[in-house]
């Protein structure tokens, strides 16, 4: 099996019950250790060791948009349809209203074509205050128009700046300590829209139907639709020769004897001379991004831009595998130790089947396989900063404790 | 040179069982334990090391190396170019910021994440996420990743570890402990687990060790070599 390919979680688990002893022809009320007790472990296992070891790295674009705000509570979202977008979360529409809203972010229109097409009147207004994405659960790094800014404390800029929550202009640094737990404040807020590319149509992959001249949707032709600035999947292709955008651009009949190529990409200057190729497949690479959110790695899932806009570098939590044919997005190697500490649970439950000593044995292994793992990935980001005059010995007489006595004198190796 | 074969006939006399009847352990059985002990000794000891070539592309900083490698990288070592011939000089993300390379001497922009040219630094992002600057300007130069990874799994009898014939043992010593296990032999499986270490520990010195100058001491000045 290539280590590329994913190991379901429930091929796992039966590797898991087939070391605890449990085969699958003893009846389950006989069991000593569920499959869901099992699944549960390597979930928790997956997720401390993503943690220790600082796995999964990605990144996101906390836009420099006006918000677009469709719904105005969290538990809406999961009344949202199959073909419907949650976007921003919408409490407030102008900055005099947030007196009577607590905390919460503003949007500023409730559909992505307002935005784009610069409605209502003052909606190039971005907002300051973002949520960070859900799985994040360390930032690294934040840069704005590709440069590193810094991180501020508020009560530093309360005094240098008094009207930071309200000054416009470049994105100059940010914050974390302002507005609550898992919110980032730019400072300042942005005055200008980020360069952002128009959505068209509907997001997910057509494969077998395609809309007509009328916009119904027919048979037997796939479609390229090209939802970005939104999590979306391209029907796309395969590169064929640099520099080339993958797509698959299937040409459908709109009447006797005449072909449409179905799809555009909008406003995408850079890709003018880029070749688009006929063939089938997904999109799968834009020259010049990252894919990130690799949840489904191999798509272009969203197209973002760093000119002027704000981007976040981040370490988040794993995909956790929920389903049985989900899978640990893991090499084998690692894929192990996740079955270790499994196994190192199962052990040490107490009551029938515990064993303390192959409990004690199995942690040993998990925690050395994420020790290892973390020391790997730590030594390839090492690097020491070099400062203004070398690591030499510092000012005269300062490496004596008593630095500013008389007879404090400099090392004999030292003096000349 | 102990192949899979006889790896799987010494477990399979260890455990006491039949080639052509197994009471517990079938062939298959064994074959996974030998795998995942030879795995094992190779992750801790990172002695497999291998160059890999790969395609870098235009206007990309970010390389997956879970896509450019067949087998899984466990770190990388080093990065040569071929045109003009350079070995790419480790950094980090925050030597980049600062706008200095550290021991490279190369000075790289604060908005280095767009510059593009020849590119002469790397450095990582966690453990797969490969990053280059400048990125290239052009797709396809090859470059060739210098790294160590997990080897090949032994599929035919003929196959053997490729380490030195004197660390074997150690894959017959975690072949017995995961098969015991299995067995609830606990007692035994980890004395084997014991005897495994060791020959994990010897290898990993060995791997290690591999590079190493002699010193020789000398009266008077150090030489300056």
């Amino acid at each position: 099996m290539s280590h590329l390919e994913g190991r379901t979680l429930i091929e796992v688990r039966g590797e898991v019950l087939r070391k605890l002893g449990e085969s699958t022809d003893i009846p389950t009320d006989h069991r000593i250790w569920g499959e869901a007790e099992i699944d549960g472990y390597l979930r928790e296992g997956f997720k401390k060791f993503a943690f220790a070891t600082h796995l999964f790295w990605d990144m996101r674009h906390l836009d420099d948009l006006p918000a677009v705000g469709n719904h105005v509570g969290v538990w809406e979202r999961e009344f949202f349809g199959p073909d419907e977008e949650v976007l921003d979360l919408r409490t407030h529409s102008n900055e005099w209203e947030r007196d009577w809203v607590g905390g919460a972010i503003p949007s500023h229109c409730t559909s992505i074509f307002e935005r784009d097409n610069h409605l209502p009147e003052g909606i190039d207004r971005c907002p300051a205050v973002y949520e960070f994405p859900e799985e994040l659960y360390s930032l690294e790094r934040v840069m704005w128009d590709y440069r590193k800014i810094e991180m501020v404390r508020s009560p530093q800029l309360r005094q240098l700046d008094p009207y930071f929550t309200t000054d416009r202009g470049e994105v100059v640094g940010y914050m974390v300590d302002q507005d609550g737990a898992r919110r980032l404040r730019k400072y300042r807020v942005p005055s200008s829209r980020a360069d952002h590319y128009e959505s068209i149509g509907r997001f997910g992959v057509v494969r077998a139907s395609a809309p007509d001249s009328d916009g119904e949707v027919g048979d037997g032709t796939s479609v390229f639709t090209m939802h970005i600035d939104q999590w979306g999947i391209v029907v796309g292709g395969v590169l064929d020769q640099a520099p080339t955008i993958f797509g698959c651009f299937d040409p459908f009949a709109t009447g006797a004897g005449v072909t449409l190529e179905v799809a555009e990409l909008i406003a995408l200057e850079e890709f003018d001379e880029c070749e688009v190729i006929w063939r089938y497949g997904i999109l799968k690479r834009l020259p010049g991004y990252f894919p990130a959110g690799e949840q489904m790695r191999g798509f272009v899932k969203k197209v973002s831009r760093d000119d002027h806009n704000t981007r976040i570098e981040f370490y988040r939590r794993p995909g956790e595998p929920n389903s049985q044919n989900d899978v640990f997005d893991l090499p084998e190697h690692m894929l192990r130790a996740i079955k270790h500490y499994a196994l190192h649970k199962a052990f040490g439950r107490k009551g029938v089947g515990q064993d303390l000593r192959l409990s004690a044995h199995y942690k040993m292994r998990f925690q050395s396989v994420a020790v290892r793992t973390k020391t790997r990935a730590e030594m390839a980001q090492q690097s020491k900063v070099r400062r203004m005059g070398g690591p030499g010995p510092g000012p005269i007489g300062s490496r004596h404790p008593n630095a500013h006595s008389r007879h404090a004198r400099l090392p004999r190796n030292l003096e000349e | 040179m102990a192949t899979l074969a006889e790896l799987e006939s010494d477990v399979r006399q260890a455990l006491d069982e039949s080639a052509s009847d197994p009471a517990v352990f079938t062939s298959a059985d064994i074959r996974r334990a030998i795998n995942e002990g030879d795995q094992s000794l190779s992750e801790v000891s990172e002695w497999y090391r291998v160059t890999t070539p790969f395609p870098l592309w235009a206007n990309r900083t970010y390389y997956d190396l879970r896509g450019i490698c067949s087998q899984p990288v466990l770190s990388v070592r080093g990065i040569h170019a071929p045109t003009p011939a350079r070995w790419l000089r480790g950094t980090s993300p925050r030597e980049l910021d600062l706008g200095v390379s550290g021991r490279s001497g190369f000075a790289s922009s604060l908005d280095w994440g767009r510059v593009s040219g020849s590119p002469n630094l790397f450095f990582m992002r966690s453990v797969w996420w490969l990053g280059v600057y400048a990125q290239a300007s052009a797709d396809g130069e090859i470059v060739h990743l210098d790294h160590t990874a997990l080897p090949p799994k032994m599929r035919e009898d003929y196959d053997s570890p490729l380490y030195p014939e004197e660390f074997h043992v150690g894959v017959f010593h975690y072949a017995m402990y995961d098969l015991l296990v299995d067995d609830k032999e606990v007692s035994k499986a980890l004395e084997h687990w014991e005897e495994y270490v060791l020959i994990e520990t010897a290898l990993k010195e060995y791997a290690d060790a591999q590079g190493l100058m002699d010193r020789v001491i000398q009266f008077g000045e150090e030489s300056p070599l």
